[in-house]
């Protein structure tokens, strides 16, 4: 039983982490049309940054340095790269943030090596929040799970109750009327995007002390983050939410199940218990990595919009 | 009644609980050439798509020569004999002007998949081409990137394609739309002689087009089909007037 | 003009046929592994140059391709069912088939989607290759041999190299053909308009699908022939730089240009074998140049290239002026002031530096880099890295090689070029 609630809770926050990076590169897509590839580049940025900066301003200084600088690399990025390229066409912006993709986690190499660093959490900060049974739950993790709920919230009202936040909902609908009553709709994509990467690098610099900090970050993180948005509808912010929990649940409950892939289908009867053995002795644990595509294939043969997406072909 | 190509009975449209159109039935014979007028915001636009197959009616059908069209996907509609232009032209700016006008042949043949260019139908598929562009007096201009014409001529190319798949129901999106006075006389006659035998349906803003080229009129106010008659009738009727008090053509 | 085009392609076709004569071994195999870069580089193209489909996941359909025929040449070994020569077409026909499955799912969305969905795709089959050991060989992966044919023997280099070169020329007439073609066409019709080629009665899905596949089938057979050279497959092969590599290849050599792909594989491939050696961080340069390229230069090199024809074709330049000269110098000076930047960082930052620092008791030993030692500290090493980069880079846009970024333009308007999609 412990397990199963250890299992959900681990899934719930990693879904949480999920969706901290997520939301940002949905909003943005259903904003001003971009498909930041780049997006989770920005996660492993604020990791890194926050690992250089904690020697010198302590671990809270680290993650306060790692959001602002990632924030401010997504500003410069937009304002003044893909700004430039939008001319050119849609695509095109999409070719420069694979580009920028590509050129981050070399830059990271480039700096810190291509191993992983030895970012962690503080002694301080690793006691137990709380005991399930036997197991004590860390408190870091249900730091990261409170942090992107506090995230959520904070913009969620931003957007919902303040008049910044109007203007910002009116741009996303309808940008060039927002424009002719006056206000620099550039201005606020450009800052709408350096929140998002804020969010990210966020998500990084808190994410890689406890999960591995490496250039590889971007990459496995990333693929999982597209499968999120294309689950949840590109666009809807609640869509992420829901996708993002349902994959972070799928794949850490899956960890738990003993059964290989070919038992599952020996039991059903499509295969023999000997091939089931010998070439499809896959665990169904070790299938938590497949999953999260599955469910996309799924998604995409019977409801293309994603959960919450609009009928945007 | 004489032939019916377009039978459009009881169809309603909305989005979301937005009512755009109510209560449209309307029949169009075989050969006739109908205009669709209204004041802005009448739902011509949204008619149109419904007829063309964008989206799907919410409510009652679509007949096009006696099959159901309302809610099949573009291509089918093109296959079922439909065939149409857009409001902002829709040529393929970087292929030239013959290629433009094959595309719309070729599938016309049955040429969809071909990888090879040999063959009598082929030989067919050069000859209606060229004469599609002879009759758009378009031969001049046969080998330029059709992105590097005027825009009437263009105009011209787009219509050249909706006629050239061999649909015998043209529709045809405010074809005139940003034409000088003298190029809208040179595409009515145009028009006229490309879509000789076969029906058509225009949105259009234009009067004199309208009353240039139309065999029957059907006014849209408010989501609704106000009355349907001649040119003459419409432009008697009190009602149609007061609709229009203010608009005047375009 | 066209003559000398086809001199050109004589030339190199004559140059590639003595190869292994007047070259070495390490030549030969440099050759194939361009040439197989060229043709993954060119059907990806197929598919994004022709129908403006962005797949960011190709290198699945290389790797199944890899595989494949890694299983049909342990089957010929056993007991030969399938001449070698004509060993590539199980790779492209392994491509074909994951292409069509594939292409069907990608294509039920447009855009960013199709490119999001062609990613995580590529992940799936990646992971699936990493956990299933007893199809894909786990970390060591799988191995195989060549088998002679008839008259044909298979175990040297330059046998290979024949047979890649064969395939590379089949390849590029296939593809040519398949352009010009009128297929090509409604391909071609689909990326510009798709609305308007479904209302002229053609099933888009049904063609973007096909294009798919086939695209897929000419990467399953860059892969197959990968097999044939390596004897070898192994699971990385799926990995994300595969994808990125071969959109590296194509946007720097330029897809608009039918040979741009090819051009662009050469250069990086090359690239990478002469500059693992010289730098720890020739990928980095190598994002660089990408970056650099979707920014001043979208048409890539291949664009560049028939740009300039045109222009001198059309009388508005001579084929080389002065103008060139102080670009290619202002080229240099960029890149060597880069050089000085990435290699002098990347030096202080390396484990192996600092191992240096602790043991030599806090001296910070001077970086030797073209000859010339480069002190860190010396404030003469990051100048000469910045000016040299910055002022290099300034020399260009003003000359206008690059297009102006937006931020640096002023009165005049740059031209935009570039595979300018309007959605």
């Amino acid at each position: 039983m412990e397990t199963v609630v250890v299992a959900l809770l681990n899934g719930v926050i990693y879904g949480l982490l999920l969706f901290m990076i997520s939301s940002g590169l949905t909003l943005i897509f259903g904003m001003m049309g971009i498909l930041n590839f780049a997006h989770a580049s920005f996660y492993m940025l604020g990791a890194y940054l926050a690992f250089t900066a904690v020697t010198i301003f302590g671990f809270w200084g680290g993650i306060l340095i790692g959001t602002l600088g990632v924030a401010l690399i997504g500003f410069v990025c937009e304002r003044y790269l893909l700004r430039h390229v939008r001319s050119f066409g849609h695509v095109q912006e999409l070719l420069l943030t694979f580009g920028l993709f590509f050129a981050f986690e070399e830059l990271v190499k480039l700096f810190y090596g291509p191993y992983a660093v030895a970012y962690s959490v503080p002694e301080s900060l690793r006691f137990a929040a709380f005991t399930i049974g036997d197991a004590s739950y860390p408190f870091f993790r249900v730091l990261i799970g409170a942090t992107a709920i506090v995230m959520f919230a904070a913009i969620f009202c931003l957007l919902r109750f303040t008049r910044i936040g109007l203007v910002v909902r009116a741009a996303v609908l309808n940008p060039d009327m927002v424009r002719a009553l006056g206000y620099n709709v550039s201005a606020i994509f450009s800052a709408m995007f350096a929140v998002g990467a804020g969010l990210a690098g966020l998500a990084g610099a808190m994410g890689g002390a406890y999960y591995t900090t490496s250039p590889n970050m971007a990459t496995e993180l990333g693929v999982i983050v597209f499968v999120v948005v294309v689950v949840g509808g590109l666009g809807s912010v609640g869509g992420a939410l829901i996708a993002s929990l349902l994959i972070g649940i799928l794949v850490n409950a899956v960890v738990y199940l003993d059964i290989t892939f070919g038992q599952i289908l020996a039991t059903i009867g499509l295969v023999s218990q000997k091939t089931a053995s010998d070439l499809l002795a896959v665990p169904l644990s070790s299938t938590a990595g497949v999953l999260p595509f599955l469910l996309m294939l799924l998604v995409l043969m019977f409801r293309p919009q994603g959960i919450a997406g609009d009928d945007r072909a | 009644m004489t032939d019916v190509t377009l039978s459009l009975a009881s169809v309603a449209k909305s989005f979301g609980i937005v009512r755009v159109l109510e209560a449209i039935d309307l029949e169009i014979a075989r050969g006739e050439r109908h205009a669709l007028i209204g004041p802005n915001g009448a739902g011509k636009s949204t008619l149109f798509n419904l007829i063309s197959g964008a989206f799907a009616p919410t409510s009652g059908t679509i007949t096009l020569n006696g099959s159901t069209i309302g809610g099949l996907v573009p291509h089918k509609i093109n296959r079922a004999g439909l065939g149409r232009s857009f409001q902002i032209t829709h040529v393929f700016d970087k292929l030239t002007v013959r290629e433009n006008i094959m595309l719309s042949v070729m599938g016309r043949f049955g040429k969809r998949w071909s990888l090879l260019r040999r063959g009598p139908v082929w030989t067919d598929i050069g000859r209606e081409t060229d004469a599609i562009l002879e009759g758009a007096n378009l031969t001049a201009r046969a080998h330029k990137r059709a992105g590097d014409l005027a825009y009437s001529e263009q105009r011209a190319v787009e219509i050249c394609m909706t006629v050239g798949t061999g649909a015998d129901l043209i529709l045809l999106d405010e074809p005139t739309a940003g034409m000088s006075r003298e190029e809208t006389e040179h595409v009515i006659t145009f028009i006229r002689r490309m879509t000789e035998g076969r029906t058509l349906v225009m949105v259009e803003h234009d009067m004199d087009v309208v009353f240039n080229l139309a065999d029957r009129v059907s006014v849209l106010v408010n989501g609704r089909i106000l009355m349907t008659g001649t040119p003459a009738e419409i432009r008697a009727d009190a009602r149609v007037r007061e609709a229009y008090l203010g608009e005047g053509a375009h | 003009m066209k003559s000398i085009f086809y001199i050109l392609i004589a030339a190199l076709a004559g140059f590639l046929i003595v190869l292994p004569y007047v070259g070495d071994l390490a030549s030969q195999n440099l050759a194939i592994k361009v040439m197989i870069a060229a043709i993954f580089a060119l059907g990806f193209n197929l598919l994004w140059g022709q129908a403006g489909l962005p797949s960011f996941g190709h290198a699945a359909y290389y790797g199944i391709g890899t595989f494949a025929t890694i299983y049909a040449m342990e089957a010929i070994d056993k007991g030969g069912f399938l001449p070698t020569p004509l060993l590539p077409l199980v790779g492209a026909a392994a491509g074909f088939a994951f292409g069509l499955i594939a292409g069907w799912f990608a294509t039920i969305r447009t855009g960013v989607y199709f490119a999001m969905i062609t990613v995580a795709l590529a992940e799936l089959v990646s992971a699936i290759a990493v956990k299933w050991e007893s199809v894909f060989g786990g970390e060591s992966g799988l191995r195989s041999i060549r088998s002679d044919w008839g008259p044909f023997a298979f175990q040297t280099t330059t046998s290979v190299y024949y047979l890649t070169l064969v395939w590379a020329i089949l390849v590029m007439l296939f593809l040519y053909w398949l352009q010009g073609s009128p297929f090509g066409l409604i391909v071609r019709g689909i990326r510009e308009r798709e609305l308007r080629v479904k209302f002229l009665g053609y099933d888009a899905r049904k063609v973007k699908t096909l294009v798919f596949a086939v695209s897929a089938a000419v990467s399953g057979l860059a892969g197959a022939l990968l097999a044939i050279s390596d004897e070898s497959a192994n699971m990385v092969l799926f990995q994300g730089a595969g994808s990125a590599f071969v959109v590296l290849n194509t946007v720097i050599g330029g897809a608009n240009v039918f040979f741009g792909p090819v051009i662009g594989a050469a250069l990086t491939t090359c690239f990478g074998y002469f500059g693992a050696n010289l730098s720890h961080f020739w990928m980095f340069y190598l994002g660089v140049a990408f970056v650099a390229t979707v920014l001043f230069a979208p048409e890539g090199i291949g664009g560049a290239i028939v740009e300039r024809v045109r222009q001198v074709r059309a009388g508005e330049r001579a084929p080389l002026d002065l103008s060139d000269v102080v670009n290619l110098a202002a080229l240099i000076l960029a890149i060597v002031g880069l050089i000085i930047l990435v290699e002098v960082t990347g030096t202080i930052c390396s484990e192996s530096y600092r191992a240096a620092v602790a043991s030599g008791q806090g001296v910070w030993p001077a970086v030797r880099l073209m000859g010339l030692s480069f002190n860190p500290f010396s404030p003469l090493t990051w100048i000469a890295g910045v000016g040299g980069l910055l002022l290099g880079t300034w020399v260009l846009l003003k000359q206008g090689l690059a297009k102006w970024p937006s931020f640096l333009r002023r009165a005049e308007l740059a031209h935009p070029v570039g595979t300018g999609e309007t959605k």
